[in-house]
């Protein structure tokens, strides 16, 4: 517990770190920021015009598309501010970051988390929360939905910690050479959440429900949240193994990043 | 304090097909060579000593370091630093040592300096009591006080290099890692900090391994120096003792009133010649000083002269290039 607790102690401090380090740069900070939260009007706008179109898709309504994009981009942005440091992990491994944070005597995945907190982030949370909170209020969800919109966010965060540490992992292999392929596998994954998974063909629906579980991420706890779980053919208990999930999907990239620091420390950069 | 027995490294290195069909053919059947960075190395440090590591670039001095320091795991060998191995008792083994990376800082770039060390205190979980003795010792020797409210970015490479080393020892280590801490310094700053490594290392008994390219470091603070070559130690001991059975060599430089001599006795050799200057070189055993003088002032008159002992960069120059000669 006390070791947990100094951590938690190191974390803080190397994030306030980080952030004064931004304050450095404050109009580029604003300039980014800004930039950001286009981002969101740019992915979001286009979303609302084409459901609006066709006046909802497969039953489901404009609300219930913006609140699964509000969940899974709260979690997104949310973990792309707050585990920068993975993010850009193949550059620092290129840098030599790594051997100091070996260097040091803590563990190294606490040291790349507390590494850097991308604040401009923020401003995404900000609007995602938005979106999310007008989808709330139009589709007048009581507090058991409530409860399962906040469990769809915090199983996010877990799944896109995950993704963005197995991108990391992956780079031990690759050297630093392949930030390409952990930007498809974040930014490709956020964006096939914005849509009910039950729109895909049987096949893909198959591949995000048991290879890479996106389902869980958002889909099952908006379907408990909205009270459609069995008209959707699923177990009552299914939405209940979406934190499960995402958990288990977040030990085995630890366990990932695990192999490859000991893939790194016998074989170097 | 450290004990190295037999260590190796090995690296597989990709070796690539060429050309354009080459490339396909390296995803599907990659081939490599085993590289052998280090090839056994054995020594013994004991505590309080201050060592000198050198070697051409690409000799396993790195690869030895990162060894241990605890970075990289050995091929084979054994390796035991203040009685820990290095990588499998990692956290236990960097929570004693301090490493500083002449090229690499490990300060927080945008933020004052005084913020690094007690994000540092921090990492090392030092005691309040113990870092703030510490630290103000460390701004004292260093000379660092004015520097401490200056964000890193700031600062000229010999002050960033001092903020440095306090860094490196906030947390007290007793042995010390230095990988060419007077790298692209002034002669100044180069004195500043070989001053506070021979009192950190005299005073407090701290252990240093300094990996250097320049041999004045070594001159002035080693007692001990092992060279490496092709990943193996080709020479242990002092650079004194090389200069004593290397160095014999003597160079005179002879200023002629007139014009200098055409010949010279034997066993001379002429490293310059100019219309009256003579830069010669020879073996003190084989030919005394000064009969050679004797022997050039009977053929003109001598103006100035210079005797000097071979430089020492020459005697290792020598031997990165020919390795060691047998009669030592």
């Amino acid at each position: 517990m006390r070791s947990v607790l100094s951590d938690l102690d190191l974390y803080v401090r190397l994030i306030g770190a980080s952030v004064r380090s931004q304050m450095q740069y404050r109009l580029n900070f604003a300039i980014r920021a800004f930039g950001d939260s286009l981002v969101v009007i740019g992915d979001f706008l286009p979303l609302y015009f084409l459901v609006r179109a066709f006046g909802g898709l497969q039953g489901w309504t404009l609300a219930e598309i913006a609140l699964l994009y509000g969940m899974v981009e709260t979690s997104w942005a949310t973990i792309e501010g707050a585990l920068w440091g993975f993010e850009r992990f193949g550059p620092y491994l290129i840098e030599g970051r790594v051997d100091r944070w070996l260097l040091r005597p803590r563990g190294v995945i606490l040291q790349v988390a507390a590494h850097w907190f991308e604040i401009r982030k923020l401003g995404r949370v900000a609007q995602a929360l938005l979106v999310l909170g007008i989808a709330i209020w139009v589709l007048r969800l009581d507090g058991r939905g409530l409860a399962w919109v906040a469990t769809g966010i915090a199983g996010g965060t877990l799944f896109f910690a995950a993704v963005v540490i197995l991108g990391a992992a992956t780079q031990f292999w690759t050297l630093g050479q392949t930030a390409e392929l952990q930007n498809m596998l974040t930014y490709g994954g956020s964006a096939a959440l914005t849509f009910p998974v039950s729109i895909y063909s049987t096949w893909f629906r198959r591949i995000v429900t048991y290879g890479v579980p996106l389902a869980f991420v958002n889909y099952f706890p908006a379907l408990a949240a909205l009270r459609r779980t069995a008209a959707a053919g699923w177990p009552a208990f299914v939405p209940w193994l979406s934190p499960i999930v995402c958990l288990g999907v977040l030990l085995a990239a630890r366990a990932a990043f695990a192999q490859g620091l000991r893939r790194y420390e016998s074989t170097g950069s | 304090m450290i004990d190295v027995r037999e260590l190796r490294k090995e690296y597989r290195v990709p070796r690539h097909h060429r050309g354009a069909w080459g490339a396909v053919r390296n995803l599907f059947e990659p081939r490599s060579d085993i590289v052998r960075a280090v090839d056994g190395i054995s020594f013994h440090i004991a505590a309080g000593e201050f060592v000198g590591f050198i070697g051409p670039n690409g000799a396993g001095k790195s690869t030895t370091v990162k060894m241990l320091t605890g970075v990289l795991e050995p091929t084979a060998g054994e390796l035991r630093v203040a009685g820990r191995v290095p990588r499998r008792e990692r956290i236990a083994h960097v929570a004693h040592i301090g490493v500083v990376f002449g090229q690499r800082t490990q300060l927080w770039w945008d933020l004052p300096v005084i913020e690094s060390y007690e994000l540092l205190r921090h990492v090392y979980r030092v005691d309040a009591g113990v870092y703030r003795r510490q630290r103000d010792r460390l701004v004292d020797l260093l000379e660092i006080g004015p520097l401490l409210d200056t964000p890193v970015r700031k600062l000229s490479l010999g002050q960033r290099m001092r903020c440095e080393l306090a860094a490196a020892l906030v947390h007290c280590p007793d042995l010390i890692f230095l990988d060419e801490p007077t790298i692209g310094l002034d002669v100044v700053a180069k004195e500043t900090i070989r001053t506070f490594l021979a009192a950190e290392n005299r005073e407090r008994g701290t252990t240093v391994l300094l990996t250097t390219h320049d041999l004045s470091d070594i001159e002035r603070l080693c007692p001990r120096m092992l060279l490496i070559d092709h990943g193996r130690v080709v020479y242990d001991g002092a650079l004194e003792q090389i200069r004593r059975s290397l160095g014999r060599e003597r160079r005179l430089r002879v200023d002629f009133d007139g014009t200098a001599p055409d010949d010279v006795p034997d066993h001379v050799e002429v490293e310059e010649r100019a219309h009256q200057r003579l830069v010669l070189r020879f073996d003190p055993d084989r030919v005394a000083a000064h009969d050679l003088i004797t022997w050039l002032a009977a053929r003109a008159p001598i103006a100035d002269l210079v005797l000097e002992e071979t430089p020492i960069e020459r005697i290792v120059a020598a031997i990165y290039r020919n390795g060691l000669p047998e009669q030592q």
